[in-house]
């Protein structure tokens, strides 16, 4: 049985390495995000184009592909993962956030199956 | 032994081929049926009707050219019908046949993706044969669901085995000739034929992207054309006339509109959030509940599939599975993965429509895509991607882990267990469609009907008698029977080919259903002459009085008590008027220009006062204008709608705003305005509709008021729909009559100055006081309500006549505590019909307060409820109410008839039906001009051809318009006096045309599969 902390140690010279190739687009993934927060805070743009959220997180996707070079597994996954909480929160009677996140997760399928037939 | 265990994987097949067996299990000789379900009763007349591309049946008739498609699916009833089946038999043999095709269609498609093995077929086959998108289909066993989802896997597998060189060419044109004919009942609603080739080419697309090589989509493309070509040419028969019928009467944006339809794209998508859509669970009656209960109104299972853990945890965990399955790719099937995953995100965001936020694309794709918005059902068309590709991704990731290298013993029996879990699983999921709870057992709306033996016996009568229209009372949009049948057409439509006129729900504004509606509402207030004008017009000759239809129309008039009828247990049809008397085809002697002919509604009215043998037409037919001979002939009649049922229909449209409530309204006097096209003497006629309620008395004539100038009209004559004043001269232009009433308040009391003459109502425990009270000379009544649930004064509406509409008017003045509220409840002996409560607003000192009641037209009582509702302050609630009044709306009409000579004397027109769509026959006219009418809904295809007595061309080229708002009228000049006429519907031309090309392409596909079946290369 592999041990948690083994298993991370073994990751983190991968996670260094990926880090230092992607140091760059890492940084602006971070900016970009950090300036969307920041216009929807100060609501720019607005009432011509809405900074929501919902605008944040598909930028955040799309990004992911285009920046951190993402493939479909991780999408998928990332899918998979959404639709387990949707999941969730429907049985537990959320149905509004159950709503929200299932829009996420459609989001993150057609992202992964475009990548899928791209790859 | 061994050979035998081969094929055992086949039983469960043959069991779930058999599934409708078990929905007729143990209920006797009874029918699935009603609402959309339609199953005929004479499956032959049924059948013969989709060789005609209009429909004469129901409603005057309608194109049919997309109905044509259902020619396959209805000859799979004939046969065993012809055979001598029973109706049960019959409609059991024909749903096992679609369900064994849709079970072999499913496993063939497995079989090519999924080889060798057997379990995950089985899953592949329950996985999309039951699931609730089929739920629906079934239900409403939907001609266009069955072929779709039946043919697609079909189609797909000829696409493989032609991709994989299993089959050669030949063999496939035939095979897909064969899915042509399975295919061809989508046509009935074309949208689910273009759901066919949009999954075809997202099967093509997502084969292409995953071999992207030129030589590989030359060939695919090529393998494309050989499946879609035949499929297309044999289903030209509804495609040629279809195409025909878009092209001529709809508008690329907003279609369904123009059609007359409603488009309820929007209502459907109210619950079609993605959350949803994944998990199948789109249509929109799961979600209609009872305000009160909570519990669903049509789909009493849908409760386990919203509440259950194992059944909202099985719905979540098929989507997750077909997720999971892109994770584990085999590169062999790299194609089926790139095909199901972009037939997955299509259908899921078709299948969403309008709701948002993908709703905002859809909606685009209305707006911008022409003829986008026939596809107002969303989830019913396009959920089969999603049926589809889960089943197909599901199977996938299975299938990987059956064939994986890593795959041991353990793991084979592991995946194999987690396969029988799924597919028994599925079934238990799917339990409405496997058990037939879909049709609703035990339930009131059920769909399993006894038909009772007078429905058969009216039938075999019906079939030999009754000429002419028969038209349905009661009124009812769904004819709900007592012993359970429910439809939204006549139940006549079932039985024979006999033309029908009813309420239907899914046209409301169209021509003919207005004129229905009018002669509903004339026959309801006893107006025999304008109903007997009204039935003439439509071409009806017979009422079928429903007797065990549940209804709250009141029954008919006693005067049909004299006309001759022929009973069938609670069944009559009542011989309103000799088919000799009204002809679908005839030659009118008069004609007369409507003002206004649109709206309908009111052109409608414009009918009732002429004669049997006069018509109205449209001034602002273009048509009509080339005719001067026409125009000149012509009488004018103009319709003038009375002040108080204007103000009446404006506060009957307006949304409930404040500004037309806080008013007082003069009822002791209304006014006609009209404005007469042209100088002349236009004679004065008023319905007659209990006029003595408003103060006016006939024998003195009428005294009015015209254009402030004072006249008393004499009376020519009287009937018992209309009072006919003498002529009198009018100059062209607006004029403005003014007649005072007589008005009765019907309210005893509501001035309180003699006392309570009110009940006491309300109900709950607490402290009431009613008293009054007076200042200032003035007595009104003060109402204090502390704790009790509800407190009111109750009034009774005298002489209470739900024929008529009613103007409320009070005083009132709230204290303190909560809003004051007025009630007008109307009731029937067994239960409350309907109830209007206006809320008023909170205001400290004395207001008028008034409002428009509208009763549903049944024998019934009304009151007036003045409540002084609860309020949680310990203070209560105290209102005073003072001159309650309740009058009669006055929704007389006027109208002016200005009458010309006629223009043609004692015509004689004889005719024979040879077809829906050709009638032939000859006529005598003394005058060589003259007005044709045939009385079908108007279309331009419509053609009529005027022939020499020996049958020979006459160059006579017609004018064709419309009439009597619905029908067609040709103007005819410079014939002889004795001709032939034949009218034709055009397009069936093309249905011809197409069934020929059909039938030769499946000849040839035969031809040369039979011709090839030996030969080794064609294997």
């Amino acid at each position: 049985m592999l041990n948690f902390e083994d298993f991370i140690e073994k990751k983190i010279p991968q996670l260094k390495s990926w880090t230092a190739t992607h140091y760059l687009n890492l940084a602006l993934f971070n900016l970009i995000l950090i300036v969307l927060v920041l216009l929807r805070s100060a609501g720019y743009f607005d009432p011509y184009f809405s900074i929501t959220i919902h605008a944040i997180v598909l930028i955040t996707l799309i990004l992911l592909v285009f920046l951190l070079g993402v493939n479909s597994k991780f999408l998928f996954v990332l899918t998979c993962v959404l639709w387990i909480f949707v999941a969730f929160l429907k049985l537990v009677g959320i149905d509004v956030w159950a709503e929200r996140t299932s829009v996420y997760a459609f989001e993150v399928l057609v992202l992964g199956v475009i990548l899928f037939l791209t790859e | 032994m061994k050979n035998i265990s081969k094929y055992l994987f086949l039983i469960p097949l043959i069991l779930f081929a058999l599934t409708p067996i078990l929905w007729f299990l143990g209920k006797g000789p009874i029918i699935i049926n009603g609402v959309d379900i339609n199953f005929p009763l004479d499956p032959v007349s049924w059948f013969e009707r989709r060789f005609f591309v209009w429909n004469s049946i129901a409603i005057g008739g309608a194109d049919f050219s997309s109905s044509t498609a259902g020619l396959f699916f209805h000859l799979v009833q004939v046969i065993p019908y012809k055979l001598g089946f029973n109706l049960t038999l019959v409609q059991n043999i024909s749903l096992i046949f679609w369900f064994s095709l849709i079970v072999f269609s499913a496993y063939v498609f497995a079989r090519i993706i999924l080889p060798k093995k057997h379990l995950l077929q089985i899953l592949f086959v329950v996985l999309y044969s039951f699931n609730i998108y089929m739920f629906n289909s079934w239900e409403n066993i939907k001609v266009a669901n069955l072929s779709l989802v039946a043919a697609i896997p079909l189609a797909l597998s000829i696409v493989f085995l032609l991709h994989d060189k299993i089959i050669s060419h030949k063999r496939a044109i035939f095979f897909s000739s064969l899915v042509g004919i399975l295919v061809s009942g989508s046509g009935i609603n074309p949208a689910y034929f273009i759901s066919f080739f949009l999954i075809i080419l997202l099967f093509f697309l997502g084969d292409t992207l995953a071999h992207l090589k030129t030589d590989s989509i030359k060939l695919s493309i090529g393998n494309l054309l050989i499946v879609i070509i035949p499929i297309i040419l044999i289903n030209l028969f509804w495609i040629l006339p279809t195409l025909n019928f878009i092209s001529n009467n709809l508008s690329p944006s907003g279609s369904i509109d123009r059609l007359g339809f409603t488009n309820w794209v929007d209502s459907l998508s109210e619950n079609t959030s993605l959350v949803n859509i994944f998990r199948m669970q789109g249509a929109w009656d799961w979600y209609a509940k009872d305000g009160i209960t909570n519990q669903p109104l049509y789909i009493p299972y849908a409760l386990n599939y919203f509440h259950s853990l194992p059944f909202l945890a099985f719905s979540f965990l098929l989507p997750v599975l077909a997720f999971i399955s892109f994770l584990f790719v085999n590169k062999e099937n790299k194609n089926l993965y790139a095909a199901f995953g972009l037939m997955l995100i299509v259908g899921v965001f078709l299948g969403v429509g309008t709701h948002l936020p993908t709703g905002i694309f859809f909606r685009w794709l209305i707006d911008h895509v022409p003829f986008f918005t026939l596809l107002r059902s969303p989830w019913y068309i396009f959920s089969l991607l999603v049926t589809l590709s889960s089943a197909g991704l599901i199977c996938l990731l299975l299938y990987n882990f059956r064939i994986s290298k890593l795959s041991n013993s353990l793991n084979r029996v592991f995946v194999s267990l987690v396969l029988v879990i799924l597919i028994i699983g599925n079934l238990i999921y799917s339990y409405p469609q496997v058990t037939g709870k879909i049709f609703r057992p035990d339930r009131a709306d059920g769909f399993y009907i006894n038909f009772p033996n007078y429905v058969f016996d009216a039938k075999n009568w019906l079939a030999d008698n009754a000429e002419g229209r028969i038209i349905g009372y009661p009124d009812d949009e769904i004819e709900r029977f007592s012993w359970g049948y429910r439809g939204i057409d006549s139940i006549l439509n079932l039985l024979v080919d006999k033309e029908t006129l009813f309420s239907p729900l899914n046209v409301p504004d169209s021509p003919m259903a207005i004129l229905i509606k009018n002669f509903y509402q004339h026959l309801k207030k006893g107006q025999w002459q304008a109903t007997e004008n009204l039935i003439t017009k439509m071409g009806a000759t017979v009422l079928f009085e429903k007797k065990d239809q549940q209804s709250l129309s009141p029954p008919l008039p006693d005067k049909f008590q004299g006309l001759a009828s022929v009973s069938f247990g609670p069944w009559n049809f009542y011989q309103m008027q000799q088919p000799s008397e009204n002809q679908k085809i005839n030659i009118v002697s008069k004609s007369f220009f409507a003002y206004p002919y649109a709206p309908y509604s009111e052109g409608a009215e414009t009918i009732g006062p002429l004669g049997q043998d006069s018509i109205i037409l449209n001034p602002e037919d273009s048509v009509i204008a080339k005719v001067p001979a026409l125009t000149k002939n012509s009488g004018r009649i103009i319709l003038s709608r009375p002040s108080q049922g204007l103000d009446f229909n404006d506060f009957k449209l307006t949304p409930s705003i404040l500004s037309n409530r806080l008013i007082s309204r003069d009822m002791t006097q209304t006014q006609f305005e009209f404005s007469a096209p042209e100088d002349g003497t236009y004679q004065p006629i008023l319905e007659r509709y209990r006029l003595e309620d408003f103060g006016i008395d006939l024998s003195k004539g009428l005294k009015i008021e015209i254009d402030s100038t004072d006249q008393v009209w004499k009376i020519n004559k009287i009937s018992d729909s209309y009072v006919y004043f003498q002529p009198i001269e009018f100059t062209r232009g607006k004029h403005i009559i003014s007649i005072t009433l007589i008005t009765k308040n019907l309210i005893n009391g509501g001035e309180f100055e003699d006392g309570t003459k009110f009940e006491r109502g309300g109900y709950g425990q607490g402290f009431e006081e009613f008293k009054i009270e007076e200042t200032e000379g003035r007595k009104f009544l003060s109402i204090l309500n502390i704790n009790k649930a509800d407190v009111s004064a109750n009034f009774k509406i005298n002489s209470f006549n739900p024929m008529g509409d009613y103007y409320v008017e009070l005083k009132y003045r709230q204290i303190y505590g909560n809003n004051a509220n007025v009630v007008i409840s109307q009731n029937n002996s067994n239960t409350l019909v309907r109830a209007q409560v206006e809320r008023l607003p909170n205001y400290p000192e004395w207001h008028v307060f008034s409002f428009f009641y509208e009763p549903v037209e049944t024998q019934s009582e009304a009151k007036v409820i003045l409540s002084v509702p609860f309020t949680v302050d310990p203070l209560g609630t105290k209102i005073l109410y003072d001159d309650l009044k309740v009058y009669k709306v006055f929704d007389n009409d006027l109208l002016f008839i200005k009458e010309i000579n006629s223009i043609q004397q004692s015509p004689v027109v004889e005719f024979q039906r040879r077809s829906p769509v050709l009638y032939e026959g000859t006529v005598k006219v003394s005058n060589t001009s003259h007005l044709l009418v045939f009385s079908e809904n108007y279309s331009p295809m419509w053609q009529l051809q005027i022939l020499n007595i020996d049958g020979s061309k006459m160059d006579v080229a017609p004018h064709h318009f419309s009439a009597n708002l619905y029908a067609n009228a040709w103007y005819i000049e410079g014939t002889p006096n004795n001709y032939k006429f034949k009218i034709y519907y055009n397009p069936q031309n093309l249905f011809w045309i197409g069934l020929s090309i059909s039938l030769i392409t499946f000849i040839f596909s035969t031809a040369i599969f039979l011709i090839n079946f030996g030969d080794k290369k064609n294997a």
